[in-house]
């Protein structure tokens, strides 16, 4: 059996999530000897431009040559995978959508003129995304787990239940009942509630869970005292891009 | 027979046992849960537990079988320890009951009963049990236990409730003393403020109205499901590991999220939040009831009193069933 080729790519990012996968450090030659990796920054120098099986994808596309990168990659692949919050969902980079474009019009680079400056945006606005792996960063056993379950020729199963499930069968108390802006209930889990284990509220960086109900959760946060300003920042952070994709959805279909 | 502890030969009771077995009990931590005793002095049973005890029983990530080279491993069960339960409450301990009954249901579950098997049961009483949430007084409560302690001014009463309870009192002999006290029925009492009318609710199931009412404040978090005593679906899943085995291990399910009727092909049998929810009540109220004569609700009043947003479907459906009557 030939080994499968994979590409690990990154675009505009921390490249957090790519870290998260050399961070397997105890299994990592393992899964090197069933891989062949073509592309990887940080381990290869060269960019590898031919087919590939399965592509990693990191980060948030913010301009026309990150548009371009994506759509040529995954023209290159069979499977494609967004990883991390960025891919998925436009995470902290994205926040850029929720501000008017003169606060941040200075902050733009005018002298590299060859940088075209596009809405941040998921990688799912341009291309079809295959699966996701969310999370900032992504947990790194997950992402060996979807390699495992990709050689085996299996499915990959995306957790889909929210938070709170993980949280409360790691026995925490809930942080939402003590009055703290915890968005647990309405984020995607898979994380086994790292944030929560520790006493740090969830900030949503997984996207929304499945059943997200958005205009509830703020409801309830309004009601623990939390003025709408700051309950909108909060879900901007990582959340924000779906959050209105939702909305728009649902304005759509009530007309 | 009823036996009687002091408070302070009882503490020398519980220091005896955990130098024996492994003690869980009600411990006031950063949040309150059935842990492992390493001191009498850290039990604490005077809240109810904000978690259940039905970790011991039912292990979130439950190893069933391994996968290696062809071959299939059994774990190996005999390796599971003994374990003491102390301070289980009414509504904890007819849980595990009703859990017997559901995983001995057709097929016996031998995980399950293994773990089960090991596990010595001591009931707690409290006149003042809960909170304004508790509702156990309207539900079917039957429990097993081995020895059931009621707190009196300045000691237990205890009661024996099987062999095993027995020889632990035999072997204790110099702390307990008999009693000749009787048991009466105020003395089981359990104060609720809440009460649930009636449990057959078959007649309200088509009240959108009054469901949707409920549903609309629904996060579709699923912690009711994660805190229920008596929730035990359950899914697998299969664990890839490295050397190129694969773990089927099991993990409780919760019926309030989409993924709980994901069936192959994607298909969702209950899609809206109103079906998933009226199915989590009518499991609990109706359902087993059908099956099996007994409510599985043990009305402890956890999924109310730990709901983000506090959805009491007791006193909802005591409305509905009134608007039925008219």
């Amino acid at each position: 059996m030939t080994k499968p080729k994979v590409g690990f790519y990154s675009v505009t990012g921390c490249q957090g999530c790519l870290l998260s996968v050399i961070f397997n450090e105890e299994e990592l030659l393992g899964v090197l000897e069933k891989i062949d990796v073509k592309s990887f920054p940080f381990i290869k120098e060269k960019v590898y431009d031919g087919h590939l099986d399965i592509v990693f994808f990191e980060g948030v596309v913010t301009s026309k040559h990150d548009e371009e990168m994506v759509k040529k990659i995954r023209d290159q692949c069979d499977i494609f995978i967004a990883l991390g919050a960025c891919a998925t969902t436009g995470g902290v980079p994205a926040l850029r959508n929720f501000t008017p474009p003169e606060n941040i019009q200075p902050l733009i680079y005018h002298k590299a003129l060859e940088i075209t400056d596009v809405d941040p945006s998921p990688v799912d606005k341009y291309v079809k995304v295959d699966y996701y792996i969310q999370g900032c960063p992504p947990d790194k056993k997950e992402i060996l787990g979807f390699i495992d379950d990709l050689l085996r020729g299996k499915k990959p199963l995306m957790y889909s239940k929210p938070v709170c499930i993980e949280c409360r069968h790691n026995g925490n108390p809930c942080l939402l009942e003590k009055g703290l802006p915890c968005l647990g209930p309405v984020t995607n889990g898979g994380c086994n509630s790292v944030c929560t284990n520790g006493g740090l509220v969830c900030w949503g960086c997984r996207g929304p869970a499945q059943d997200a109900n958005f205009e509830l959760m703020i409801k309830v946060l309004k009601e623990k005292g939390y003025d709408e300003k700051f309950i909108k920042q909060r879900i901007d952070a990582f959340e924000g891009l779906k959050y209105k994709e939702k909305e728009d959805a649902k304005k759509k279909w009530l007309e | 027979m009823v036996y009687a502890i002091s408070f302070e030969n009882y503490n020398k009771f519980l220091d005896s046992l955990i130098q024996k077995t492994d003690v869980f009990a009600p411990v006031k931590g950063k949040v309150s849960s059935f842990e492992k005793l390493k001191s009498a002095e850290e039990f604490n049973a005077d809240v109810l537990t904000e978690y259940t005890a039905k970790n011991n029983f039912l292990k979130q990530g439950e190893l069933i079988l391994t996968h290696k080279e062809g071959e299939v491993v059994e774990p190996d069960l005999s390796k599971i320890k003994e374990k003491i339960l102390l301070g289980l409450r009414m509504c904890d301990l007819a849980s595990i009951k009703k859990h017997d009954i559901a995983m001995n249901n057709k097929y016996a579950d031998p995980y399950y009963n293994e773990r089960r098997k090991k596990v010595t049961l001591f009931g707690y009483h409290q006149k003042q049990c809960g909170d304004e949430y508790c509702f156990c007084q309207s539900v079917d409560l039957e429990v097993e236990y081995d020895l059931f302690f009621y707190k009196r001014a300045d000691h237990y009463l205890v009661e024996v409730g099987s062999d095993k309870g027995k020889t632990i009192i035999k072997d204790n002999q110099d702390l307990f003393e008999e009693s000749d006290y009787k048991m009466t029925k105020e003395d089981k009492e359990i104060d609720n403020q809440l009460k649930l009318d009636s449990h057959d609710i078959d007649d309200i199931y088509t009240n959108n109205r009054g469901w949707s009412a409920l549903v609309k404040d629904c996060l579709a978090c699923g912690q009711c499901n994660a805190l229920c005593p008596t929730c035990f679906c359950f899914e697998f899943r299969d664990v890839p590991k490295q050397d190129g085995s694969v773990e089927k291990k099991r993990f409780l399910s919760e019926c309030q999220l989409e993924c709980f009727s994901r069936v192959a092909g994607d298909h969702i049998f209950r899609k809206a939040q109103i079906d998933r929810f009226k199915h989590r009540i009518y499991h609990q109220l109706q359902y087993f009831k059908d099956k099996f004569g007994k409510t599985l609700c043990t009305g402890c009043g956890r999924c109310i009193r730990h709901c983000p947003t506090k959805i009491d479907f007791v006193t909802k459906i005591n409305e509905m069933k009134k608007e039925a009557k008219k």
